[in-house]
């Protein structure tokens, strides 16, 4: 009697443990046995297509050479609304790939994406010794490790020699006022008074990389506090990072600037054959690692090197850091198989093998201290540039809040129109700024 | 079976016939209500389901915090105090939007006018010319804001052109002072659909108001003004209620030409100047994760709509005319 | 020229002559009319004929100041079929306009039937519901 009482409450305990969904301090089930195991076929969402989609699914088709049984079904061309909408749908994909880092902290705040730290934990791995510690403002938010990095981007300067020799430099800058100088130095005239060459163009919403976040993080801006109060007026980083840059758009002339990054083409060129750094019209140029894989694509003859972007005279050792983050995964809330779902996504994020045939496809920067090994990409000097800044202890995303995208939407904006002149009072403008990120997080 | 029975002499067994006759009538009339509903059952269940449960679940967001991940959590007019009070791009839609009803909707009803009338003076190669004016307006948006991303480029045909005639090449859609005028030229080019319709109602002029007034001296001018834009009021009323509709939910082009290039701008680029109402309500309800926010927004802009519409056409009594005295 | 007078008719028909200075001021009209909707028909047909040219440039060509493809890149129309699944969504598009103009004749049609029943029944009975003036 006593005996079936207390078997009873092992397999009601072990029922319970069983039962309870990966939440807390539970602990959470793994694939016991990964060598047999009903065969089971995964999907995973991403926003892939066209010829990357080709390249991550025959990276992902490696995991079956390694798990028999798993066999895995990616669809391509979703963004992140229509994956939110399945999770909310309860019909969510069984990893979701996502191209925007920024919506991570929603995910995290709501558990839309599960919090992998009890599957990091049964599994022993120790995170620090994974992934640099960059990757961990753009995958976790309070505590809750909901994403984890699939290849990432790092931001760096690319420049071409030989307009740097015909001006007498022979080596990029590495201070913001060097690179003012050189933009300055750098910049060809036409008789008409027009741009031929530009040295440097720093408007914001040129190109996809000059923007108020990537130029900030060379001064070592900060966008928010602990408690996520938006510091853009209290952080002087910011003002001497805005008074900068429209110094050098003033000393080059405004209209003079928007007229040349117009005549390369408007939005859709920077990623076409025009290109104005690939055809030999801008001297220097910040952009991510994949602009390696566009030149050679594009056959462009431009006879260039990277260095990592110049940073502020008075904050020389984050010379190196830069903005970095891109593509997460995640598990979504709901999925049929959550240790399955794991033991992929473990793959798909830590398996070097993986990684480093994902990245010579898809020209990203791999994103583990192990697959950044790779004899490969460590002999490209092109790449290795970007490699070497993601590694950098300085180098994040910016913080990321629930509110997405909408913070950097509106710095933006703001940025635009500071740089047009529009906006009298700098310090006022910021704490406006402030005061409309803030009320945003309200919105909840 | 509804015979008008006439009244017979009041005994017993009559009104009972008569009663009985009464209850036929009233069975055989709910039969018919109920015949009626069921052929309209498709439309109303379509319309339950899709029309006014939406409805009424975006009146019930609006009025909590919802971000599609999680629960909605109740806030009563938090929302709305907060579109009045804490977002300044609320009133930059809508006065972008207001530009659009305002200056775009007139110009697009005078130029759909003016092009009817020069096919009512041609009559050699009418069909070609109507055609060819039609044609455009079959283009769908997406395509003819990408095809004029492309011609409005700032190196691009357009500006070429200009350049031949001597004429300043503003820079389109990366000039927030040009951006709006931008999207005039894809509205005008598209005004096929409402072209036509103008000049169904422009031959409908009945030709001897026009031989009166011309006896009576009048000039082409006067003519047009007091013969022909009467005539085409109802028409002209029309094309502005559908265009200031249309107008309060314009979004398509404006989504597509300020994400044309990277995804990273925001989707008032440059500087706001392509955000419009939609725009914004798209913005923080997909991006920002404010859903509940965005019902809210939408339903401002039904109730403006709305109050719009109504005071057009109390207004319209003034100075609509219909040929039948119809009011 | 001149009045003929129509075969078989008994009646001469004699139809005024057009001085001259009014079939003048009729050309000149018709010619201001004919060149006001030729100039309408070149701004609406433009923007067509430049997408087809850009539509046959290189990509190196797309934006450069050369207005006239050089070479004729026809493959590129082969190439739009192979970037993407273009004839699947081209079949996803058809089904969907198919099936809404379907489904708007089928919930639609039948609501004007009892309207019919209305007008025969005189205005009295409840079908009258849809069609109030």
């Amino acid at each position: 009697m006593r005996r079936q009482l207390i078997g009873l409450v092992a397999l009601a305990l072990l029922a319970a443990a069983c039962t309870a969904g990966g939440g807390g301090s539970e602990p959470v089930q793994t694939v016991a046995n990964t060598a047999q195991h009903a065969p089971l076929t995964l999907t995973v969402w991403s926003n892939f297509t066209s010829r990357e989609y080709n390249v991550t699914t025959s990276a992902l088709n490696m995991i079956t050479k390694k798990y028999p049984w798993l066999t895995v079904k990616h669809v391509g061309g979703k963004e992140d609304a229509p994956i939110e909408r399945a999770i909310s749908g309860g019909n969510p994909p069984d990893v979701a790939i996502s191209f925007t880092p920024d919506n991570a902290a929603k995910y995290c705040q709501t558990g839309a994406w599960q919090d992998l730290n009890p599957y990091l934990q049964t599994d022993k791995i120790d995170k620090n010794a994974v992934w640099p510690s960059g990757v961990f403002s753009y995958t976790s938010f309070e505590n809750k490790q909901c994403a984890l990095p699939m290849l990432t981007d790092a931001q760096g300067l690319y420049y071409n020699v030989d307009l740097l020799k015909k001006h007498g430099f022979s080596e990029p800058p590495k201070t913001v006022s060097q690179l003012a100088d050189m933009a300055k130095k750098l910049t060809e005239y036409n008789p008409d008074g027009s741009i031929k060459v530009a040295g440097f163009v720093p408007l914001f919403g040129f190109y996809s990389s000059t923007t108020p976040n990537v130029l900030g993080h060379a001064f070592g801006a900060k966008w928010y506090d602990e408690s996520l109060k938006p510091t853009l007026a209290s952080d002087p980083n910011w003002a001497k990072m805005l008074r900068w840059q429209k110094s050098l758009v003033d000393a080059i002339g405004y209209d003079k600037l928007q007229k040349f990054a117009a005549s390369l083409g408007g939005a859709n060129s920077e990623f076409s054959a025009q290109n104005g750094f690939e055809t030999g019209k801008i001297a220097m140029m910040v952009d991510g690692e994949w602009r390696n894989a566009f030149i050679a694509g594009d056959k462009s003859k431009v006879n260039y090197a990277t260095a990592p972007f110049p940073a502020d005279d008075a904050q020389a050792d984050l010379y190196g850091a830069q903005l970095i983050g891109g593509t997460i995964a995640g598990i979504p809330k709901g999925v049929k198989h959550p240790a399955e779902s794991w033991l992929l996504l473990k793959f798909m994020t830590t398996d070097s093998n993986y990684l480093t045939t994902l990245a010579h496809g898809l020209k990203n920067v791999p994103s583990t201290f192990e697959s950044l090994k790779d004899p490969v990409l460590q002999n490209d000097p092109h790449f290795k540039t970007f490699m070497d800044v993601f590694q950098n202890p300085k180098s994040t995303f910016k913080p990321i809040t629930p509110i997405g995208i909408t913070d950097v939407n509106l710095f933006l904006s703001f940025g635009q129109k500071w740089q047009a002149g529009k906006v009298s009072d700098l310090t006022a403008g910021l704490k406006g700024l402030d005061s409309q990120i803030a009320k945003q997080q309200t919105l909840g | 079976m509804a015979t008008v029975a006439e009244r017979p002499p009041a005994a017993a067994p009559e009104q009972a016939r008569a009663a009985e006759r009464r209850r036929r009538r009233r069975r055989s009339a709910w039969r018919r209500q109920w015949v009626a509903l069921a052929f309209m059952s498709p439309w109303i269940i379509g319309f339950t389901a899709f029309y006014v449960y939406p409805m009424a679940s975006s009146l019930y967001f609006s009025f909590t915090k919802y971000d599609i991940l999680s629960q909605p959590r109740w806030t009563g007019f938090g929302n709305y105090r907060f579109m009045f009070t804490s977002d300044p791009l609320f009133w930059v839609s809508l006065r972008n939007t207001l530009w659009i009803i305002a200056i775009l909707v007139p110009l697009q009803v005078i130029f759909a006018i003016a092009t009817a009338s020069v096919l009512t003076r041609v009559k050699r190669g009418l069909t070609v010319y109507r055609t060819i004016f039609f044609l455009p307006s079959m283009v769908p948006l997406v395509a003819a804001a990408l095809g004029f991303i492309y011609l409005l480029n700032p190196a691009g045909p357009v500006n070429r052109l200009l350049h031949l005639l001597h004429l300043p090449q503003p820079l389109w859609f990366i000039d927030p002072r040009y951006t709006k005028p931008g999207l005039a030229l894809i509205g005008l080019w598209g005004i096929g659909q409402v072209m036509i319709i103008f000049l169904a109602a422009l031959l409908d002029v009945p030709r001897q108001l026009y031989e009166a007034a011309e006896i009576e001296g009048a000039n082409p001018w006067q003519r047009f003004r007091h013969v022909t834009l009467p005539m085409i009021s109802p028409v002209i009323f029309f094309s502005v209620i559908i265009g200031m509709i249309q107008g309060f939910q314009y979004f398509t082009q404006a989504y597509v030409i300020s994400r044309a290039g990277d995804q990273t701008n925001p989707v008032g680029y440059p500087q706001d100047s392509l955000l419009f109402y939609s725009s914004h309500l798209y913005q923080q309800g997909f991006e920002g994760f404010h859903m509940g926010y965005a019902a809210a927004l939408s339903w401002v802009m039904f109730i403006v709509t709305m109050t719009c519409t109504i005071l057009l056409i109390r207004g319209s009594r003034r100075w609509v005319h219909y040929q039948g005295g119809f009011r | 020229m001149t009045a003929v007078s129509a075969p078989g008719t008994a009646a001469p028909v004699s139809r005024r002559l057009v001085p001259p200075s009014i079939r003048r001021r009729r050309i000149l009209m018709s010619v201001a009319n004919h060149s006001v909707a030729i100039a309408l028909s070149v701004a609406f047909l433009l923007p067509f004929v430049f997408i087809l040219a850009t539509a046959l440039m290189t990509n190196q060509q797309t934006l450069s100041p050369n207005i006239w493809p050089h070479p004729f890149a026809w493959s590129n129309f082969k190439t739009v079929f192979q970037s993407f699944p273009f004839v699947r969504y081209t079949v996803n598009t058809v089904t969907y306009a198919g099936l809404a103009t379907v489904g708007v004749l089928l919930s639609c049609t039948p609501v004007a039937t009892p309207c019919r029943a209305c007008a025969g029944a005189g205005g009295r009975s409840p079908s009258c519901w849809c069609s109030r003036p």
